[in-house]
């Protein structure tokens, strides 16, 4: 039983949830909240760009391993592939999570796999994914 | 005396350790067994029936009736009003009572600790009836600041609205205290006694209690199923919110003339089962005189608290001096819901989150902790499973 639990935690994930990518509070607007209200996770999405074009991406806040882990790639992959890519790899994202497709559009997010056999930590994987595809157009 | 036997969850996951009481607590095999064998024996609707089976439920609903009124000292069983459980007494207190009273420059009173079921409604209502919202600071070890709410009353409030235990710190609130504040400028109190119903001997009589609300799935009843009691000097007051059948003196098309309370707030067919579950569950109390474990609750509580302030990554929420049965928690760098899903991993059930008390969580700076809690089958082993758990988790989360 121990071991189905802990597979959650693929070791990356630990390693990201010590060592997030651009974790920093900022004073700017933030441009994305993401909250779960169940359960009191929150990171705020700020955008220290020039251009405001997404190019420097930076969050804070409070949540689990996972939940911190998967908003900090989401930071850094959104950094990469600007608004377009990134929403149309928070959508396959989704679809992987939530076992409608087992293909993984990037490797970065493979480390997520073992979430899908654990039905309470989904929302944890998909925290500020979901918010994105509901909020930046 | 194991009473953990008594209850058959722990026959079918002997290595459960159940630390979530609060939450809810597990069924006593007595309860299981009166709604199975109403729904297998006995089974029909009440009141509204000439043969047996209906006479029999009727009068056994009567009975339980009673059983919640000598639970609770009161006068009467007609002072007990049954509803789904605290949310739903609440709420009926608020806008079967207070909603037609209140008026611009009145105000309500709260405190910092009340779970949202007891902040909620009064929150809506008084937006509603543009009527000012007080709350209740802590002092710095968590207790009530009674001399705040002292100021805050004034010939204004219609209502201080405080839980007994909080299901976040577990400070025990001195409700007996706080009514004689309140009473002395003439101001009812609402008690929250969801957490405490399992633990505290009430009197309503004793205790000069106004409203008082629980639920029955915190005390080893079924969901769905809770109690109001109203002192008698309020009961003439009330203005259902919700209304059907078998709450009326006389109905046409234009005119009702509901029936007194308890009735006027019980529309519709009740939670027959989850009556009787609830008198099963206060037979139980009463036969294993489950009051009377509190000191042992007590100390075990008090164990709990001082095993995890030994580690120095471990912040321990609340006062020491003042607590029962609910131990919450941070871990440095471990988020509660990693704790959680550890300890799930192990067989050991704890709750992690804001507990439904937001704003007090808020108030001390942290967005989510681990809450432990205990009931009449916990024991030491539990506690220490617990601990040898929480070791581990922080060596793997390291
Ligand atoms: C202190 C307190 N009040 C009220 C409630 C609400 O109880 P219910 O959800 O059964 O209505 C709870 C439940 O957790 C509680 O802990």
């Amino acid at each position: 039983m121990e071991s189905d639990y802990l597979d959650l935690y693929h070791p990356r994930i630990l390693e990201l949830d010590k060592h997030p990518y651009h974790f920093k509070k900022c004073v700017e607007e933030p441009i994305l909240i993401a909250n779960n209200p169940f359960c009191g996770d929150r990171f705020k999405l700020f955008d220290k760009s020039p251009n405001k074009d997404y190019a420097a991406l930076f969050f804070y806040g409070h949540g689990c391993a996972v939940s911190k882990a998967s908003t900090s790639l989401l930071v850094e992959l959104f950094e990469q592939k600007g608004l377009t890519g990134i929403r149309e790899l928070a959508d396959q994202f989704a679809k992987f999570i939530y076992k409608e497709t087992d293909h993984c559009a990037e490797d970065k997010l493979l480390i997520f796999e073992n979430v899908r056999n654990h039905p309470s930590r989904l929302d944890c994987a998909l925290l500020g994914w979901n918010e994105l595809l509901k909020k930046l157009h | 005396m194991n009473l953990k036997s008594h209850f058959p969850i722990f026959d079918t996951h002997p290595e459960l350790v159940y630390l979530d009481s609060a939450a809810t607590t597990q069924k006593p095999r007595n309860v299981i067994k009166a709604i199975t064998d109403f729904y297998e024996s006995s089974y029909s609707n009440v009141s509204r029936g000439m043969y047996k089976l209906s006479t029999d439920a009727t009068q056994k609903l009567r009975d339980c009736r009673q059983k919640v009124a000598t639970l609770i000292g009161a006068e009467s069983s007609q002072d007990i009003a049954f509803t789904y459980g605290a949310t739903d007494a609440i709420n009926k207190v608020a806008y079967g009572y207070f909603k037609p009273k209140l008026t611009a420059g009145h105000n309500i009173i709260v405190t910092t600790m009340e779970h949202h079921a007891n902040l909620l409604p009064w929150q809506k209502l008084c937006k509603e009836s543009d009527t000012e919202l007080r709350v209740v600071r802590l002092l710095a070890n968590g207790n009530l600041d009674l001399e705040h709410l002292v100021e805050l009353m004034n010939e204004h409030t219609m209502l201080v609205a405080v839980t007994h235990i909080s299901n976040v710190l577990g400070i025990v609130n001195p409700i007996e205290q706080i009514n004689k504040l309140a009473h002395e400028k003439d101001i009812p109190v609402i008690i929250d006694a969801a957490q405490s119903i399992s633990t505290h001997t009430l009197n309503a009589i004793d205790l000069d209690i106004d409203f008082l609300v629980f639920s029955g799935h915190k005390m080893f009843a079924p969901t769905g199923i809770g109690a109001l009691y109203v002192n008698p000097k309020y009961q003439a007051a009330f203005d259902p919110h919700f209304v059907g059948g078998g709450m009326i003196e006389s109905a046409s098309f234009f005119e009702t003339v509901y029936q007194d309370y308890p009735q006027v707030l019980e529309p519709g067919t009740p939670n027959i089962a989850g009556v009787f579950g609830l008198g099963a569950a206060i037979d139980f109390m009463d036969d294993h005189s489950i009051y009377s474990q509190y000191d042992r609750l007590e100390l075990l509580t008090q164990d709990l608290r001082s095993s995890l302030s030994n580690y120095d990554r471990i912040q321990v929420l609340g006062d020491s001096t003042n607590s029962m049965n609910i131990v919450s928690f941070e871990i440095e760098g471990i988020h509660p819901h990693d704790i959680a899903y550890f300890l799930a991993g192990k067989n050991i059930c704890i709750r992690a989150g804001h507990h439904c008390a937001e704003p007090l969580l808020n108030s001390l700076e942290i967005s989510a902790v681990a809450r432990v809690s205990l009931s009449v089958y916990n024991e030491h082993r539990d506690i220490e499973l617990l601990l040898e758990a929480l070791k581990a988790c922080i060596n793997y989360f390291e």
